[in-house]
């Protein structure tokens, strides 16, 4: 009973434009209030104990590097390797756009920050090109949402954490799923540029030698996401060892080998990412401890009764599991969601035998596709907020990128192996 | 040292103090990898030393972030408020997050003492130290708050002035209108 009205008094801070890490500390203080047999201290613990977890420090190096890679120069010259790549297609500067993010995906942590930065540098060039304003920017936002599935994307680090998988193996895990969204993304261009006769930006196909050349341009940045997954998975760097050497490189290659980097830039990116390091990290030390409040109420065994009750068939469990992420998604913040949602859900597909690693990446692909939809559309915010389109413009032109996002969920949900397959090699 | 040189001193310290635990935690990660990779003698304190920095940057960016607004909340729903609601409720959460900050700086104060005889297994800190983060984060976070109420209120008054002047305005066109 107490654990419903803490609930409800979440969900109410969160409706009211309260800080959510606020609103999730009120709901755990009036838990003990009503409960009133348990010592909040209790509660006071779990929130210190996350902030000194030894596995959550890779969280402000990825941050710092997201932060980085915006003033090294590496992101232009990887735009032009994508644009050479792609530009021939119909629709080119859309796939450029889409490629673009995976590749970023690749070394930046954050979607938010990708969104803004790829819709203000490409949402005005395709609007010149003749693409219609809402669908470029819809385009630009999806496409980000693939940054925190492709390693090393801040969910997947919380991911291993709660759900005490090796950060290392779910780094790799997202690899495929990731490159899948940017296939499906981009089959979904061809249609919607077939259909609009949206013009591609080159006339013919690349030679061999303008790739050379786009490649040679951006070969130290490529160089970035080969340090970065290729240490984790040889194993020769923990994640956040991975993450310093990733950022000393990018501060390397934007000072000294691009030169477009100064002195200020790194003073600017340290402020930014010691303030959004504590941001993210104030809601995953509060939700911790909401969260060890649910499992002190043992919800997670009555989640895991009900539901295997209800059937004991794992496909029906994940098909559940995704409808009931897809709503949730669009109301709550994804890390907080993962937080709370990993250890009710866990004793469940502990016993359907679902592969631990599947289930993660199955669920922070549905919370990034509720970054895209609203209500509660963070990343189509974002997106709005930039262009200065209204809501219902953006989510017009949102569907054929939408479904593409939903289709790879799909295959994702139905072979483990997409997500399995590099980690267990 | 007078009042109002310490409540401006504590305006911008914890910017710096966020930045340079922040700095602190990529410079010894740094070395620490030359050290066990490069001349293949690993730093045992190492861990100790980040988790505290970890802490403490931890803290004090947020009240950095507290001091700028940065934190993450979900303004959907309110912003399809009438204006005079949207202040209520933007007064009604900074009084509530000050009630939820300093109870929670109370509690951790309270945690941090407790701890008095822990120590760190190698580098033997007191975890009081690294505890001791989050009370001051937390009650330099309400500072902000308070702050940021006074700054509220006064563009409170210059909204309703600036309807007030609005109205008056109309309500002259509609006379001049009318004679």
């Amino acid at each position: 009973m107490n654990v419903a009205i803490a609930c409800g008094i979440l969900l109410a801070c969160f409706a009211i434009n309260l800080p959510v890490f606020i609103g999730v500390l009120t709901a755990i203080l009036s838990y003990f209030f009503l409960a009133n047999d348990a010592s909040p201290i209790i509660a006071v613990q779990r929130v210190v104990g996350a902030g000194e977890n030894i596995t959550l420090l890779a969280i402000p190096f990825f941050v710092m590097l997201g932060h980085l890679l915006n003033h090294t120069g590496i992101t232009r010259r990887m735009l032009r390797l994508a644009e050479v790549l792609t530009g021939h297609f119909a629709g080119g500067l859309a796939h450029a756009n889409v490629l673009l993010s995976t590749m970023m995906g690749g070394m930046s942590a954050s979607n938010l920050a990708d969104c803004a930065m790829l819709t203000k540098m490409l949402v005005p060039e395709m609007e010149r090109l003749g693409y219609n304003k809402a669908y470029s920017a819809a385009v630009t936002a999806a496409g980000s949402l693939i940054t925190p599935i492709i390693p090393p994307g801040i969910a997947l680090i919380i991911y291993g954490y709660v759900a005490d998988v090796s950060i290392g193996k779910m780094f790799m895990a997202g690899v495929i799923p990731g490159i899948l969204c940017c296939v499906a993304l981009m089959i979904s261009i061809v249609i919607v540029a077939k259909k609009r006769n949206y013009k591609p930006i080159r006339t013919q196909a690349p030679t061999p030698g303008e790739v050379w050349v786009a490649f040679k341009e951006c070969f130290w940045g490529l160089l970035l996401v080969i340090v970065i997954i290729g240490g984790i998975r040889m194993g020769v760097f923990t994640p956040s060892e991975a993450g310093a050497i990733a950022v000393v490189y990018a501060i390397i290659v934007g000072m000294f080998v691009y030169k477009e980097m100064k002195f200020s830039d790194i003073k600017v990116a340290l402020m930014e990412t010691a303030r959004s390091t504590a941001g993210i990290m104030l809601i995953i030390m509060a939700c911790s401890a909401f969260a060890w409040l649910l499992t002190w109420e043992q919800v997670a065994q009555g989640v895991a009764v009900a539901l295997t009750t209800f059937s004991k068939n794992p496909w029906v469990f994940l098909l559940m599991l995704n409808v009931l992420l897809l709503i949730l998604g669009m109301f709550i913040e994804g890390n907080a969601a993962i937080i709370v949602l990993v250890p009710l859900l866990m004793p469940t597909v502990r016993e359907l035998g679902i592969d631990q690693i599947q289930f993660g990446i199955i669920m922070i692909l549905n919370l990034a596709i509720g970054c895209l939809t609203p209500p509660m559309g963070t990343v189509m915010f974002i997106s709005t907020q930039i262009t200065g389109l209204s809501v219902r413009e953006f989510v017009k032109e949102m569907w054929p990128s939408f479904w593409a996002l939903m289709i790879t969920l799909a295959l994702v949900t139905i072979f483990p192996s997409i997500s399995t397959f590099l980690p267990n090699y | 040292m007078s009042v109002h040189t310490v409540f401006k001193v504590l305006d911008t310290l914890d910017d710096w103090m966020a930045k340079g635990c922040t700095l602190g935690i990529m410079v010894i990660t740094v070395i620490a990898v030359f050290m066990r990779y490069v001349l293949n003698d690993p730093l045992q304190w190492v861990e100790e030393i980040l988790i505290a920095l970890f802490l403490w940057a931890i803290m004090l960016g947020a009240s950095s972030a507290m001091k700028n607004r940065g934190h993450v909340s979900i303004d959907v729903l309110v912003v399809n408020f009438p204006k005079k609601w949207q202040h209520k409720i933007q007064l009604f959460n900074d009084f509530l997050t000050i009630a939820v900050l300093l109870t929670i700086a109370y509690l951790g104060f309270g945690l941090a003492m407790g701890a008095q005889d822990k120590i760190t297994p190698i580098l033997q800190i007191k975890y009081v130290y690294i505890d001791i983060a989050v009370p001051i984060g937390f009650c330099w976070m309400a500072l902000h708050v308070v702050r940021n109420i006074f700054k509220d209120i006064r563009a409170i008054r210059n909204d309703n002035a600036a309807s007030d002047i609005q109205a008056i305005k109309n309500d002259n066109a509609a006379s001049g209108a009318k004679s």
